[in-house]
């Protein structure tokens, strides 16, 4: 199968006050066309910096360093904006991890999601409007015709994030980045969202780049996973490979500190303070010969 | 289904908020007054009867049954004649408050939203703007423009948009920053339409606060400028001009000020209670 986003080298760094962090170190990743790509990592291990830079949403402060990502065979970070923004909605999509705040408050829910429609399908509002419906229909939304007039403030956080997917999905994009989707929600329907992107997801052939720091929902949604740890991709391999045969250190204490309800309470570890302080370390390294390359 | 607790409708909100409807009857009041004053007044504002001039109140020994709370020098009623400073006062309200709610509103959004050098311009003018006594400036811009009403108005404009100015960029500052505006973006929403479509809309509570407000501050500012003589022509009946003619008298007849004034403090006191009220009604930060 081929790639549908290929990201090679990627460096980035938050600059602010002189003072400059670099959050990702050489990423190199492949998402084949119609798979679900899971990144898997702790708070602060650069993943979803990773899915602001594809989706052009970084804070001002990011200055992405070296590196480029392929979108179907053209190079993000080299387009015009007019022509990156194209892309944005129609190519590729976001699913939010925060439901409650995603939305705007002060427009409907109809409104919202013709604009995707109106903007890349070229449809006129009524046409949007009508399709917008069939959108929440298939999304699971009981009442499809009342949500459309109704405000985010009227919806349950399950409900909004199915508008949200709903908006994602809309323009049948190829690539969809899902940060954190489910992590706002409680766990029951978290599985049925989950449940609901898969379905989409297949039946549509969309690609997900799925960020999350949860191992039991890449156990359930994912075909490929890769971790990431400091900024850097530790190991990246099929779901079943991963779970069954890890080869980094850090995959496998990663593993044993999920708590799993089929093990005692005993199986449950944390991830060794030295293991942790061995990869800051590493991290460290790969700034030094950065630094050392640029000088010499 | 989902609708758990639905918030009380805007309206009925409203009704509970006695500034809000404090104000939004002094509005309807004024607007009533300043529509229909060719049928409210008893008689010409501009018909002079030397023969009745300083007429008291009727309830005075000396007071005449059809002029209610008396006439001025001229023998002018003036009932008659604050019945049709309403509209001016009324029209200058709307017009002036409107059109500054409008530049503000446009400069306070750009500077907001670009940041930068766009911001640093804007919001340096507004500083600087902002130092000057404003009763000055507009006595030396209609000066400038001449005097008569869109003068007045114009006057009101270049003075006050940098209020909104302010609050709008510092609100825009915000709203860019949540996360729906992020969710825009990824929609591939161009700036504008952001701008426009999703943080604009965002801003229309605050809007209506800082608008019922100007209305009363521009119905001070066109007083002042009558006044001083630098509004519409002096025989015009405007609160202003009717509260400089009385400022003249008012040793010998003080009753001349009463309804003028009472009009002016009664529309401000009363504006100004439409945007608290309202305030408190729309930002859910003061409503709990």
């Amino acid at each position: 199968m081929s790639a549908i986003l290929k990201i090679s080298q990627l460096s980035l760094c938050l600059r602010y006050a002189g003072i400059s962090e670099r959050i990702l170190r050489g990423i190199s990743l492949a998402i084949d066309s119609g798979e679900v790509h899971g990144l898997v990592g702790e708070s602060g291990a650069g993943k979803s910096i990773l899915g602001q830079t594809i989706l052009d949403i970084l804070p001002r402060i990011a200055v992405i360093e070296s590196g480029t990502i392929d979108f179907d065979g053209q190079n993000l970070l080299r387009l015009a904006p007019t022509q990156r923004r194209g892309l944005l909605g129609s190519e590729i999509a976001l699913i939010p991890q925060d439901p409650m705040t995603a939305l705007n408050p002060v427009r409907r829910i109809g409104q919202q999601l013709a604009d995707t429609l109106v903007l890349h399908l070229k449809l006129n509002r009524k046409d949007a409007l009508d399709r917008a419906c069939e959108l929440l229909e298939e999304v699971r939304i009981k009442h499809p015709r009342r949500a459309l007039r109704q405000y985010p403030h009227e919806l349950s956080g399950g409900m909004r994030q199915r508008v949200l997917i709903a908006i994602a999905f809309s323009c049948k994009p190829r690539l969809i980045v899902a940060d954190e989707s489910t992590t706002a929600l409680d766990v029951s329907v978290q599985r049925q969202i989950l449940r609901l992107i898969r379905e989409l997801q297949v039946s549509s052939g969309t690609s997900i780049l799925f960020i999350t720091h949860d191992l039991g929902v890449v156990a359930k949604i994912c075909d490929r996973v890769s971790i990431i740890h400091s900024g850097r991709i530790l190991e990246s391999d099929a779901v079943k490979r991963i779970f069954s045969m890890p080869e980094h250190e850090y995959t496998r204490a990663l593993l044993k500190a999920t708590p799993r309800y089929d093990h005692g309470k005993h199986q449950f570890r944390p991830i060794p303070k030295a293991l942790i302080s061995t990869l800051q370390l590493e991290a460290k390294e790969y700034d030094r010969r950065i630094r050392d390359s640029v000088d010499a | 289904m989902v609708n758990v607790r639905p918030d009380p409708s805007f309206v009925y909100r409203i009704c509970h908020e006695p500034r809000a409807v404090f104000g939004l009857f002094v509005l309807c009041v004024l607007t009533v007054i300043a529509l229909t004053a060719p049928w409210l007044a008893p008689h010409d504002p501009l018909e002079q009867d030397l023969l009745y001039s300083f007429l008291p109140p009727t309830w005075y020994p000396q007071g005449e049954g059809s002029y209610l709370l008396g006439t001025d020098n001229l023998g002018r009623d003036i009932i008659s004649r604050t019945v049709y400073g309403t509209r001016i006062a009324l029209v200058v309200a709307v017009v002036a408050a409107s059109l500054a709610c409008l530049l503000g509103t446009v400069l306070g959004l750009l500077a907001g939203y670009f940041g930068g050098k766009v911001d640093l311009v804007i919001s340096r003018v507004v500083d600087i703007w902002m130092s000057f006594p404003a009763v000055l400036l507009s006595i030396v811009l209609v000066a400038v423009i001449g005097a008569g009403l869109h003068a007045v108005i114009i006057a009101i404009v270049i003075i006050d948009w940098t209020r909104f100015c302010r609050v709008v960029r510092a609100e825009t500052m915000v709203q860019k920053e949540l996360d729906y505006v992020a969710s825009g973006v990824t929609i591939g929403l161009s700036r504008i339409q952001l701008l426009l479509n999703e943080i604009l809309p965002n801003l229309v509570p605050l809007l209506i606060v800082l608008l019922s407000m100007e209305m009363g501050i521009a119905i001070v500012v066109e007083t002042i400028l009558s006044f001083v003589g630098l509004s519409v022509a002096s025989d015009t009946p405007s609160w202003g001009n009717l509260i400089q003619e009385g400022r003249q008298y008012i040793h010998q007849v003080p009753w001349l000020l009463g309804l003028p004034v009472f009009c002016l403090i009664f529309s401000v006191v009363g504006l100004n209670a439409l945007g608290d009220g309202l305030k408190q009604v729309i930002d859910p930060v003061s409503r709990r």
